[in-house]
């Protein structure tokens, strides 16, 4: 108990600012995070802090339309032109044909596209995915009024892992959950692609009957559903695509060097 | 005072609220020491590499990567010949010269004229600090300024890319260094992988032997 | 263009499997007790099948179990898909269920001690498979699925890693066991050493949710000499007792309650995967006769105090093998994944009720009924 309630003790010590920065085109807002301190579920890290420094990530996830845009841009990642080192046949299997998702679906998030896909559109962006703990940090940056409010939440996230429906994708910004800085969906429409999706510890862990028990340091409702979440990310290979998986890209506060690529010019 | 998705009991936070910043002052000098300590002795924990999921050719990779003289090296430039892979970064100064080293002693096991054919590319993750210059001076203090040996960096996710298709797990810290798997992978002249070493200890007369294989005979 | 891709995206993969990856330790097979040991390494790949999600002979729906009509032993090809479908698990209950072959529970194996089984799964969360329209090559339990779909079966979709572990299969679980991602098709084969009946889950994490959310079924495995009254048994049957923990969603369907679960308080116990289907559709005796039920807890988390209201068990078999012979049981105490062979006469015509005796699981609608016709001979 002691060491679950550091983070909170540190908190209030980070200086809370929230940045909002709007990007270049019709993506969407990229939202400041300011550095901190969460807690994993790994066995690694149980009960010690992690530190995450602060970083940028999108407001919503990726749309079906922002991906078009980039396959307008980069045929190589366009379902008939992948290579099969990068996609199964699960890459984009929703979709009419290279460039054409059907109808209603811009606003929606982009989901049947493999880890490498993901990667590359992020790079195209100037960004990247987020890593695991850039997106476990931010996801849990809520705030509750009481405990019960965040265990009746984190009850809900549970059913909501349990009873997702893949063929009814709702619109980005519609789950109505929000973290504190104005992250949105982070829980409630799909699961999303990180950058080190299967931590080094995944090997070890080897997802059996105990693995829930050994992941749960903080024993909350919370922590079941985070374990649910990470043990899901565990299991995917680099090319799985499937119809509740997308992403979002996170991008540096610093500059790494990782320039959008000129929408001219094609990485070819 | 808000609750957190964490906090198991509202009631032990209301205790905790009075002593709160007390233990703040306390926490934070032992936070920063905590993290001063981990820098100096760079504790290097080596990542186990992953199982590589793919058998295709990895000259499908569109990646640009810039060498240590600032050329553009693309991976299906080496279309034809094997490619010794190695993954590492600059600054490290744990496993990583070990690494080098064993890349190196590795290479030196190889006849002549399986050296003549067989390019050597090392690949840093760090692509914030491991410029080109950089990469130059490491080349020469390593002593592995050498033709036929290619020390490069690339896009942030072009890296993350590589290391993905040839299971290297990495990972920075908050310090700044960085944890990794420590794994040579040979690709053949179709830049499929052939072969992989991995670790930093151990014989190499086998990885050697496979690499030899590679060779088509009428190179030899 | 794509197809090519497709057709290399698969060799790829077996290649990998077969070349690239760090394989474990190469198995032996060998014996020992006359039992089979050492079973090749599972292989995953990814595969474009869309055929049946069951295929073999001897699968069957609960709670008919096949006739083993061949002597001996016999190597069984066996394909048991991990699926979505959307069933009714009570009057106006429903929700998605994670499931084996499109049932909760799954269909049932039917084997003899010391056959050999080679497996297959294709992880097919991320697909809508329909379960009433049995192909040519399909399994038995398809065709009874499609005259009787008690449960009202509607294909879902909803993509989560999944695993199967037999318990009656001896192996290494972190090879054969091994969890595999949604598109991802796992093989493997394994031996029925042990004669009983045997409960078949998946071991993905949670394990509580996963079986919770439905997948579980059971492997017979009958005894290589028989059990003694063989001769003398009329009926035989396959119940599965287990728990449903859910709460109402957002919309009509239900969903997990982890609470419920967590602190073991099923919102449904049931038999056979329906609060009614054991009333509506009863097992069938004639006054007179021998009945055997293989009887299953499989939980997740619940005992089971097994009795059939007007009847004793004139054997019973703990776990179903042949040597743990017990007689004159008037309940069968059985913890989660725990089983019994028993036999029991049919004393007249009449209605027998199959309950589990704690009766707060009784009433939550662990109960079936045995309706018996007058006496034939």
């Amino acid at each position: 108990m002691k060491l679950s309630t550091l983070s909170y003790l540190l908190l209030p010590i980070v200086v809370l600012t929230v940045l909002i920065t709007v990007s270049a085109g019709a993506q969407s807002k990229k939202v400041e995070i300011p550095a901190g301190y969460f807690h994993s579920v790994l066995p690694e890290v149980v009960g010690e802090p992690v530190r995450v420094e602060s970083f940028f990530i999108d407001e919503t996830a990726v749309t079906y339309e922002d991906y078009r845009n980039f396959l307008t841009d980069q045929p190589r990642w366009r379902s008939s032109d992948i290579p099969a080192i990068y996609a199964g046949k699960s890459y984009l299997k929703n979709w009419k044909n290279d460039l054409d998702y059907g109808d209603k679906k811009a606003t929606q998030p982009v989901t049947s596209v493999s880890w490498y896909a993901a990667n590359a559109y992020c790079g195209w962006k100037g960004g990247r995915l987020p890593t695991l703990n850039e997106w476990e940090y931010a996801a849990q940056a809520m705030e509750f009024e009481s405990s019960d409010d965040a265990d009746r939440f984190s009850s809900e996230l549970i059913g909501w892992y349990s009873a997702v429906n893949a063929n009814q994708v709702k619109p980005v910004g519609s789950s109505g959950i929000e973290n504190k800085y104005g992250v949105k969906d982070m829980f409630g429409l799909i699961m999303e692609w990180v950058e080190d999706f299967k931590p080094p510890v995944a090997d070890d862990l080897s997802l059996d009957c105990g693995t829930v028990g050994r992941m749960q340091g903080s024993s909350t409702l919370y922590g079941y559903a985070m374990s649910i979440r990470y043990i899901t990310r565990m299991s995917f290979k680099p090319i799985s695509a499937t119809g509740m998986l997308g992403f979002r890209c996170a991008y540096d506060t610093v500059q790494n060097g990782n320039e959008p690529v000129n929408e001219n010019q094609s990485t070819d | 005072m808000r609750i957190n998705l964490q906090t198991k009991e509202g009631a032990t936070m209301k205790k905790l609220k009075y002593i709160a910043l007390t233990i703040g002052l306390i926490c934070l000098p032992m936070l920063a020491s905590s993290q001063h300590s981990m820098t100096e002795g760079e504790s290097h924990s080596d990542l186990k590499a992953e199982q590589s999921y793919n058998a295709e050719s990895l000259y499908h990779m569109p990646a640009k990567w810039t060498n240590q003289d600032g050329e553009t090296i693309r991976l299906a430039d080496y279309s034809g010949r094997p490619l010794m892979l190695v993954m590492f970064y600059g600054q490290c100064t744990g496993t990583c010269p070990v690494l080098m080293q064993r890349t190196w002693k590795l290479y030196s096991m190889l006849d002549n004229r399986i050296r003549d054919q067989l390019q050597v590319l090392a690949v840093s993750f760090d692509t914030e600090n491991d410029t080109p210059e950089a990469l130059k001076t490491y080349a020469e203090y390593e002593q592995l300024d050498i033709p036929g040996w290619n020390f490069v960096t690339a896009r942030h996710t072009d890296v993350r890319e590589l290391a993905m298709l040839l299971g290297v797990q990495y990972r920075q810290r908050s310090d700044g260094h960085y944890e990794h798997s420590n794994l040579i992978t040979v690709l053949d002249e179709e830049g499929k992988i052939a072969v992989r070493t991995e670790g930093i200890t151990g014989g190499l007369d086998q990885a050697a032997s496979e690499i030899k294989e590679l060779i088509k005979p009428d190179l030899q | 263009m794509k197809s090519l891709y497709q057709i290399s995206a698969l060799l790829m993969t077996l290649i990998v499997l077969l070349g690239v990856g760090q394989s474990t330790v190469q198995a032996q097979e060998y014996m020992m007790d006359g039992m089979t040991f050492g079973m090749p390494e599972a292989v995953v790949y990814t595969e474009d099948y869309d055929g049946p999600p069951v295929v073999g002979d001897h699968l069957t729906l609960l709670p008919n179990l096949a006739p083993l009509e061949y002597e001996g032993n016999k190597h069984h090809e066996v394909r048991l898909d991990a699926m979505v479908q959307e069933i009714e698990v009570a009057n106006g209950v429903s929700y998605r269920a994670w499931t084996f072959g499109g049932t909760v529970p799954g269909p049932t194996l039917h084997v003899r001690e010391g056959d050999r089984i080679t497996f297959t799964m294709k992880n097919r969360s991320d697909e809508e498979v329909t379960i009433t329209e049995p192909g040519s090559e399909a399994s038995p339990f398809m065709q009874q699925v499609a005259d009787n779909n008690y449960m009202n079966a509607k294909p879902g979709v909803m993509p989560m890693p999944h695993s199967m572990d037999f318990h009656a299969g001896t192996v290494a679980k972190d090879d054969k066991w091994r969890t595999i991602a949604p598109g991802e098709t796992i093989q493997f084969d394994w031996v029925a050493n042990y004669a009983g009946t045997y409960i078949y889950h998946c071991g993905t994490p949670s394990v509580l949710m996963h079986t919770a959310m439905g997948q579980h079924g059971v492997v017979v495995v009958s005894p290589k000499e028989g059990y003694p009254t063989d001769y003398e048994v009329d009926r035989e049957y396959v119940v599965v007792q287990s728990e449903y923990y859910l709460k109402k969603g957002p919309s009509e369907l239900y969903q997990y309650d982890f609470e419920a679960a967590q602190s073991r308080n099923p919102s449904h116990v049931v038999f056979n995967g329906h609060q009614t289907i054991l009333h509506d559709q009863p097992l069938e005796a004639n006054a007179g006769e021998r009945v055997r039920i293989h009887f299953s807890n499989n939980g997740p988390s619940g005992t089971s105090s097994f009795h059939v209201i007007g009847a004793i068990f004139d054997r019973v078999w703990l776990e179903g093998h042949p040597y743990n012979e017990m007689r004159g049981m008037q309940t069968v105490l059985l913890g989660a994944s725990g089983s019994a062979t028993v036999d029991f006469i049919v004393p007249e015509e009449g209605k027998y009720i199959l309950i589990d005796h704690e009766f707060a699981d009784a009433e939550k609608g662990a109960t079936g009924t045995l309706k018996a016709g007058p006496r034939k001979r």
